[in-house]
């Protein structure tokens, strides 16, 4: 740009005309950018990512139902409603919501933010007969011996890094033996969570980590078949043992206000020189 | 769709309004980057509120930078109960030293009967939106612990994706409500920064430390213009 | 040798009769504003008092100016890390409660009261908040002595004084009072600008003016803890600093600063000094004993032909040079040795000079008779009723020495001058006075022409200051062509 032109900009009065001008620009950028990376949506990667973890087509009922013909025992639009918001459809009262959720030991199914269209693809693509499954077939966790269990405890905690280089569990997840720190409460206390899902469903969930989060993390990374199986001894045997994590919320909470009023005190003492009254007598200053 | 909305379309449309918005201030309107300090009409309360406050938020915010940059790092110290409560602990303690000069600083302005002649309604919408912020931040780390481990491993990942353009929302959609308050909240105050007195922040006169104690400005150059006429 | 060029100023203090005119010229032009009104560029106090902010040369409290550290320096509150360790909240910082809360009266009251038994009044309203006040301080608030018991007896510069010397300063037949006008110094090591963490404060290489560039300033507020003498004033509304521009956009088109040009005791004098760059650090880094002598050494003569090559050869235009060697600042300040800087214990080196006042003129009533007490014919020096040491403290760092040469000085004028006109103490003792403090004949007839008689161009030699070069090297000469002389103005604002 010429330095005329430049100083033509800066110094014209209508500036407002510019930076509308650029503002706009800016913001038709983001929104295009935005909606290209939004991409078409596809049923069977979706299904593969967030459906597959907890239920099967035709394999059996898994941590969710089977889902095998389920367009035929359900109507569309409970469907639809259901795969929207599950706890919504419960706490409104369905009965077979009700139902079905008592059935899977009351395991929330996570909202799906899907419109109605988006759930038809995907009810199509399980009534094509879904994914094509490999199943998995991990040894039960009985046959653990107390190295396998000792290895597990070893990656939760992450003092034996994940071989392919995902996070330790106790970054998100806490275990009732773990000693009075506990785990991290992002996620579930995983103590009951063998009970929960069985020893199959903990293995595929394991393997598949079909969570969000943890699906976002894992599916790059994912845990081998020797750590999943320990990881699986490990729970096992935090579920024989039974006690949930302590709370150590209160101490922490206690440590922090106290390491907070020390901070306040020791400011109060770096800047105990300042200045806190003025100089005139009729504020009472000048003694 | 919601999700992402808020937490990729969102935090672009933060950031060019942060970037766009800032540099046409500083271009334009260089005048008004202040930091409007009030300390001259109030001293006093100020000390317990700013100080705080921004010892508490500074030492925050590097912490949050240090996660985002090194998030390995971060979980590697943490694989030590001992070295996790360490940082936990300095966390909440400087984030709660963030919230006590937030409000103090939020009463001061409430109470002071000439603070609230310098108070314009961005300043009222600016506090409201950092004290949502940092009460949400103390919340989660409270709430979900440990803070430092989770979001080295399941939030940097999504802020690395928008920054190398390549953002993924599933890492937030699984999260806690008060996890996406905060993160939206801090894309918000990225948002409305340049409009208001916080842009202070974009101009830290770091420079200070290394210019010379004295700085004289001619108006011309005065050797070149007497070799000329000369 | 760096040589520069500096206007200064020498405020005359015997003639000052504390009208405050200057300093009401000074707010009408610059510091009528809001956020300004408690900003009085230009001040005039009275001493002994307290000064304005309350007690500003106690440092011990405001933390102001240079202390000397090692062969160095370093600011007393203020300085690079402590900038940033106190950025958040200035420890030092003087809060409008040390000034006062400025107000105005609701004047329409006395005009709008429905008829009653009382006199309508017109209250006092704050500035700051709109409300109803009570006016408890001003900008003048010790002026003449008042408040005497809580202001002028905590003047920080009797701090030497005995228990019993103060006493007496403030027995009615003893009083003493006289007035210290006080604008920005324009130092040559200026505090004010080294605090500044946003660098916006600078000094113009053409005439040492001390600024404050308003779209640099962030309000960090450093300058006011820093500035020793308390003249960058912090706007509470625009939140940026200001300071007194010594009237620049006037200077540069000729005319004497408005406080300089409506003083009505002709007090002030001004004129272009060169001075030694190269010279600041080292002399500002000097023992407190040797700061007075080494602020008049740093000032060069302008007539001697080194001087005016390395001036030259810096650029300085011949006519600075030709108007500094005419410049009654450098006759007061370094020929007759009668002008002394302010505190220059602070160490900024400051370019206002001072006459000190030769008051009052000595003597006591006694049953009635007023009796003269003049025997020695210096000896009124030594009797004055404000002890030396106080004038000590003001000018010259505590040296009473000092004080006494420059008094002596002037009243060895005054006794040239009586014996002039009244012819009464013969000229041989008139003789003895000068020859005694160093002065010719022709000095004293110029001290006294100077003091008493100058006009206006005599006391105001203002070079031109070729703006016309400073806009031949902007890239578009025609730039400001059209746009109604100040180009692009732009609105103070508070944010969005
Ligand atoms: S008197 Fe104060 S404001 Fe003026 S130049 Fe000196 S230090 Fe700066
Ligand atoms: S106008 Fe002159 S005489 Fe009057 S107070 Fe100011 S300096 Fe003194």
């Amino acid at each position: 740009m010429k330095a005329e032109t430049w100083k033509e900009i800066k110094h014209c009065q209508n500036i407002n005309r510019w930076v509308s001008l650029l503002f706009g620009a800016a913001l038709l950028g983001t929104l295009l950018y935005a909606a290209a990376l939004h991409a078409a949506f596809d049923a069977a990667e979706y299904y593969e990512k967030k459906c597959s973890s907890c239920h099967t087509v035709g394999g059996g009922d898994d941590v969710g139902p089977d889902l095998k013909g389920v367009g035929e025992r359900r109507s569309e639009d409970w469907l639809i409603k259901m795969i929207q918001s599950s706890q919504s459809m419960i706490s409104a009262g369905d009965p077979v919501a009700t139902q079905l959720f008592e059935k899977f030991k009351r395991k929330k199914m996570p909202d799906h933010d899907l419109s109605p269209d988006e759930v038809k693809q995907l009810l199509a693509f399980i009534q094509q007969g879904g994914p094509v499954e490999k199943p998995i077939d991990d040894k039960p966790a009985t046959a653990a011996t107390p190295q396998d269990i000792q290895l597990g405890q070893e990656l939760f905690l992450g003092s034996r890094p994940l071989a392919n280089g995902g996070p330790a569990c106790i970054s998100c997840h806490s275990v009732g033996s773990l000693g009075p720190l506990g785990g991290g409460s992002l996620a579930l206390d995983l103590t009951q969570v063998y009970s929960r899902y069985e020893d199959a469903g903990l293995s595929k969930a394991l393997r598949k980590t079909g969570f969000n989060i943890m699906r976002e993390i894992y599916v790059p990374r994912p845990l081998t078949g020797e750590e999943a199986f320990a990881l699986k001894a490990f729970l096992f045997q935090a579920d024989r043992q039974g006690q949930e994590s302590t709370g150590f919320q209160k101490k922490f909470v206690f440590l922090g206000v106290g390491g907070c009023v020390l901070f306040l005190g020791l400011m109060d003492l770096s800047w105990r020189k300042r200045r806190k009254k003025t100089a005139k007598p009729s504020h009472g200053g000048l003694s | 769709m919601k999700n992402y909305l808020l937490f990729v379309v969102f935090p672009y449309v933060a950031i060019a309004l942060e970037v766009v918005v800032s540099l046409w201030r500083y271009i334009f309107r260089r005048h008004e980057f202040t930091s409007l300090s009030s300390e001259f009409l109030e001293s006093k309360k100020l000390f317990w509120g700013s100080v705080p406050w921004h010892y508490g938020i500074l030492a925050v915010l590097l912490g949050h930078l240090i996660g985002l940059l090194f998030p390995r790092e971060v979980l590697l110290w943490n694989s030590v109960p001992i070295r996790l409560l360490i940082l936990e602990v300095t966390g909440l303690t400087f984030g709660l030293m963030a919230l006590v000069g937030i409000v103090l600083l939020i009463a001061r302005r409430i109470s002071d009967p000439r603070i609230r002649q310098v108070t314009s309604k961005v300043d009222v919408l600016v506090l409201a939106v950092l004290l949502v912020q940092v009460a949400s931040g103390v919340a989660v780390a409270i709430g979900y612990r440990w803070g430092s481990s989770w979001y080295a491993s399941a939030l940097v990942p999504y802020l690395r994706g928008l920054f190398t353009f390549n953002p993924n929302v599933e890492f937030i959609a699984g999260m806690p409500t008060l996890v996406k308050v905060h993160v939206f909240t801090a894309f918000l105050i990225v948002a409305i920064l340049p409009f208001t007195r916080l842009i202070h922040f974009l101009v830290v006169p770091v420079s200070y430390l290394w210019r010379s104690y004295q700085i004289v400005v001619w108006n011309y150059d005065r050797k070149k213009i007497r070799r000329a006429s000369n | 040798m760096d040589v520069r060029a500096q206007v200064s100023v020498v405020f005359h203090l015997d003639k000052c009769i504390g009208c405050h005119t200057c300093s009401i010229a000074c707010k009408n032009v610059w510091t009528d504003r809001k956020g300004a009104e408690y900003m009085w560029w230009n001040n005039v106090e009275t001493k002994p008092g307290t000064g304005y902010p309350t007690a500003w040369e106690n440092q011990e409290d405001y933390k102001g100016g240079w202390v000397k550290k090692g062969n160095s320096i370093e600011l007393k509150g203020a300085g690079k890390l402590r900038a940033f360790k106190n950025i958040f909240h200035n420890p030092n910082l003087p809060t409008i409660d040390d000034y006062y809360e400025p107000w105005t009266y609701r004047y329409e009251d006395l005009f709008n009261s429905p008829e009653g038994d009382t006199q309508p009044v017109a209250r006092p309203v704050s500035l700051l908040t709109g409300k109803f006040m009570e006016i408890k301080a001003g900008p003048n608030w010790d002026d003449d002595l008042s408040g005497s018991p809580d202001y002028a007896r905590k003047d920080p510069n009797f701090k030497n004084l005995s228990q019993a010397e103060q006493e007496a300063l403030f027995q009615v037949e003893k009083l003493v009072m006289f007035y210290l006008p006080r604008i920005c110094n324009h130092c040559l090591n200026p505090a004010c600008l080294a605090a500044c963490p946003s660098g916006a404060i600078y000094k113009r290489g053409e005439d040492g003016v001390v600024l404050i560039n308003q779209k640099k300033c962030r309000a960090w507020r450093m300058c006011v803890t820093a500035c020793p003498y308390k003249k960058t004033y912090y706007n509470w509304s625009t939140g940026k600093s200001e300071k007194c521009i010594l009237c620049y956009p006037r200077l540069e088109t000729g005319q004497a600063p408005a406080c300089m040009h409506s003083c009505v005791g002709r007090i002030r004098y001004l004129g272009m000094m060169l001075y030694d760059a190269d010279l600041i650090h080292q002399f500002a880094s000097a023992d407190e004993s040797k700061l007075l002598d080494l602020s008049r050494e740093i000032i060069l003569d302008p007539r001697d032909p080194k001087v005016i090559e390395e001036a030259r050869k810096n650029g300085i235009h011949d006519s600075v040079i030709e108007y500094a060697q005419r410049s009654p600042v450098y006759r007061f300040v370094k020929e007759w040795g009668l002008a002394l800087p302010l505190h220059p214990e602070y160490r900024t080196l400051p370019m206002l000079f001072y006459v000190p006042p030769l008051l009052p003129i000595m003597g006591m009533s006694e049953e009635g008779v007023y009796e003269s007490l003049t025997e020695g014919l210096f000896t009124d020096i030594e009797q004055a009723r404000l002890p030396i040491q106080y004038l000590a403290s003001l000018f010259t760092a505590g040296n009473e020495g000092q004080i006494r040469e420059v008094l002596k000085k002037m009243m060895a004028v005054r006794l040239y001058r009586r014996e002039e006109t009244v012819g009464d103490l013969g000229a041989e003792a008139v003789q003895k006075a000068l020859k005694e403090t160093g002065t010719s004949r022709e000095q004293a007839e110029a001290i006294y022409r100077l003091t008493s008689l100058a006009n206006f161009e005599e006391r105001f030699v203002i070079p031109p200051s070729h703006r016309e070069e400073a806009i031949v090297m902007l890239d578009t000469e025609f730039e400001k062509k059209g746009t109604g002389g100040f180009g692009f103005r732009m609105a103070v604002g508070r944010g969005l």
